[in-house]
């Protein structure tokens, strides 16, 4: 694995144009040191004939030789220069130099396409938005076709799937007579909070949303206001919603039910999840307000029209809330699962993450990579692209051996303590549900650690003999299933669903 | 560029497989034949281009030599042109050299399909880069090598205007897989360029129409040109000599 050579002027231009438009075209410039690569050059521009196939009917290609790529005169006329990519030969061949129509059909795809930009970024803390998010086509199809007849959406996965980086990608891009705001509800404890931060972080940061909100508020035109005004505005609301939080929603989305014309409005509440934590531990795990509130959001779901919900939670969502005997109160939502990448989808991305960062990885590194992770976990793939980036770049080129050194060494090694800060933040949490429950977890941990699977049965003694109660086995280990991957399989053992969170725990947690 | 008369078109109609025989699809059926041709001339100008580069850094204070790629393939109408040429000449048995082709043996009996051209600035700097090529071992073990120059031929040899040393190059994994190299100097290429437009084409399709097409002495002005050319570029080889092999002494001393 190494940085992409450049210099090399003379090569070949393959040019992907269409048969309605010239004007729409794209080409790849593979730049040739000799004749010892001509069988190579051959396998790689029939290779991606082969692939063009697909669109034959659309799209010609036609190659040319380029004596010095940066003196290249126009090869045709309507050539676009913007859209000529430079490649190396190796990061289509396979081993033993066959051309890999995985890796030249997504290219050739997202360029067909038209994706902006045709390689997805490496992003390390915050989400994935617009051009780094990447696939994820089929979920987003089934979440709109749910959305389309009518259905409400409980979207459920464990932590750093990518769950808020999807939704945020659907509330960018909806489908047409559909207005979407997006409401991140992490930090808000209470239901005051809930509808507060409706206003405050949803439909305020949406200039479009304005509009729906009772005339009041919409004449105020907030987004004309100064920081301090705005800060008035908010302040006044807030005090409103303390004193009815259930009349102020209603009047709030009643407003946006009467102002939706033709049109239908989803909110996209984020982060559900920790709303329900929080405000359990608010009212100190007495669930009567999570039930109220809860059952307040039913009647409001089934009285609203044209307003629908998506709601994210992490998989433990309802063993949770039944743990605190919270039963049914989301039975109405339809549940969508977000998997992780399969193997296919997963190959490709890193094959086009590095070689956006101009990265010749050979197939076969791709799939070292892939294995060293195990499950391709977003979150932590792009922290191991980054660091494997990060040493490319300092021009060195990467042997096999030396791409085991940057996961060990960087991504699990001790300079890594910053990428699981979040994790042993989850972590502390554990103590809500009774003294002791983060050393249960830690120990449960442990012993999943040390073998490959553990009896259910088991884990639950290990819990008993830390915490000295049976009480909240089952939400601590929903936690986990969320937090730390943890999986359950058919004969009822458990095991670490990830492998780099299992190495990791061993070198940092054991 | 030729232009196809109905001729030829009645040629494609009649000669090349269906879909292929129509104006709009032979093109794309031959493009798509010398597909190997084209992979075969990228390898071989990156390995001309390596081998050249120790004598442009040589000459680095003066241009030296560059490739040409443009006009790298023969086009569709050229190939027709060749392929009816050949039909109508043995269907009249009149003798001519127009060749052997016909629509099955073309691409691996054409050896001008593919081609690039390296233009020097100087006779000698063609001379060196033909050494380069001959001598090369890369290339002789990839390549069986015809050299042919027109550069100091006699005037009963001539045949056209243009003077230049041609490599024909058959690959010898793939035997019928010719890709020429053309290397002149730039007032022959400009010539060539000139010429071809005003001259060559046109004498090419009907020979025997010179006087027709003609009739004001253009063919025989622009061969005289040509002829001014080769003195211009013999005139400033010797000036060259003397300039740099004045330099090279002074830097010797």
């Amino acid at each position: 694995m190494r940085l992409r050579d450049e210099n090399q002027k003379t090569g070949h231009l393959l040019s992907f144009i269409s048969k309605d438009n010239r004007d729409d075209n794209f080409s790849f410039f593979f730049p040739v040191k000799g004749l010892d690569q001509f069988d190579t050059l051959l396998e790689i521009t029939t290779g991606f004939e082969r692939v063009l196939q697909k669109y034959w009917q659309a799209y010609e290609c036609i190659s040319y030789s380029i004596a010095d790529f940066s003196r290249m005169a126009s090869p045709f006329p309507e050539v676009n220069r913007r859209r000529v990519y430079i490649f190396e030969q190796d990061e289509f061949l396979s081993e033993n130099c066959k051309f890999m129509d995985a890796f030249g059909g997504i290219i050739i795809d997202r360029h067909i396409r038209k994706y902006e930009p045709i390689f997805p970024e490496i992003i390390t803390g915050a989400m994935a938005t617009g051009s780094s998010f990447y696939d994820r086509r089929d979920k987003i199809e089934e979440i709109w076709e749910d959305l389309e007849k009518g259905k409400n959406i409980l979207l459920r996965a464990p932590r750093r799937y990518g769950k808020s980086s999807m939704l945020h990608h659907i509330s960018r891009n909806p489908l047409e007579k559909w207005r979407v705001c997006f409401v991140d509800l992490e930090g808000g404890k209470t239901p005051e909070d809930f509808v507060e931060y409706l206003l405050v972080k949803g439909i305020f940061m949406e200039k479009d949303c304005n509009l729906y909100l009772p005339n009041r508020l919409s004449v105020l035109d907030i987004h004309g206001k100064t920081e301090i005004e705005k800060t008035d505005i908010i302040r006044q609301e807030r005090n409103k919603i303390r004193q009815d939080w259930q009349s102020y929603a209603k009047e709030l989305l009643s407003s946006i039910e009467d102002k939706s014309g033709g049109e239908r409005f989803l909110f996209i509440f984020d982060e559900f999840t920790f709303l329900m934590e929080d405000m359990l531990e608010n009212s100190k795990n007495n669930p009567d307000t999570v039930n109220i509130f809860l059952e307040w959001f039913r009647d409001i779901r089934e009285q609203v029209g044209r307003i629908q919900f998506v709601l994210s939670g992490s998989e433990h969502l309802p063993t949770f809330l039944k743990s605190f005997k919270i039963n049914g109160a989301l039975e109405d939502l339809n549940e969508v699962h977000l998997d992780l990448f399969d193997e296919k989808t997963s190959r490709e991305f890193v094959f086009l993450v590095l070689s956006g960062q101009k990265i010749v990885a050979p197939g076969s590194e791709i799939d070292q990579i892939l294995h060293l992770m195990g499950s391709p976990i977003p979150y932590f793939l792009q922290l191991f692209l980054d660091a494997i980036y990060r040493k490319c770049k300092e021009g060195k080129a990467l042997s096999p051996n030396e791409i085991k050194n940057v996961y060990y060494g960087e991504l699990l090694g001790s300079e890594s303590k910053r990428y699981f800060e979040s994790i042993r933040k989850q972590l502390e949490r554990y103590n809500r549900f009774g003294p002791r429950s983060l050393a249960g977890a830690e120990r449960i941990l442990d012993q999943l650690t040390m073998s490959d699977s553990v009896a259910l049965d088991t884990l639950k003694v290990i819990w008993g003999e830390i915490t000295g109660r049976e009480e909240h086995f089952e939400t601590i280990l929903g936690l986990m299933q969320d937090d730390f991957y943890i999986k359950k399989d058919k004969h009822q053992a458990l095991f670490f669903g990830s492998k780099l969170l299992r190495e990791w725990w061993e070198r940092h947690g054991l | 560029m030729v232009e196809l008369s109905r001729e030829h078109l009645e040629f494609i109609s009649k000669h090349f497989h269906s879909p292929c025989n129509t104006p709009e699809k032979f093109g794309e059926y031959l493009i798509s034949k010398i597909h190997l041709h084209g992979t075969l001339c990228t390898s071989a100008m990156a390995e001309v281009n390596t081998l050249l580069n120790p004598l442009i850094e040589q000459c680095r204070s003066r241009f030296f030599c560059r490739i040409d790629d443009t006009h790298l393939f023969k086009s569709p109408a050229s190939i027709v042109d060749k392929l009816y040429r050949a039909y109508k000449a043995r269907l009249t048995n009149d003798g001519s050299d127009a060749g052997n082709y016909d629509l099955e043996n073309s691409i691996t009996l054409m050896t001008d399909l593919a081609r690039f051209r390296i233009v020097c600035n100087f006779l000698s700097d063609i001379m060196k880069v033909s050494e380069k090529i001959e001598n090369s071992e890369k290339l002789n073990s990839y390549f069986e090598i015809e050299r042919k120059s027109s550069i100091n031929h006699r005037p009963k040899d001539r045949k056209s205007g243009e003077r230049s040393i041609k490599f024909t190059m058959e690959y010898k994994k793939s035997p019928g897989l010719f890709l020429e190299i053309q290397i002149m100097t730039q007032l022959q290429e400009a010539w060539d360029k000139k010429d071809h437009f005003l001259v060559y084409e046109k004498h090419r399709q009907a020979p025997d129409k010179d006087d027709e097409h003609f009739p004001d002495f253009l063919d025989a002005k622009m061969l005289a040109i040509s002829e001014l050319l080769y003195v211009a570029d013999n005139y400033f080889d010797a000036l060259r000599a003397s300039r740099e092999d004045k330099d090279n002494n002074e830097e010797v001393s």
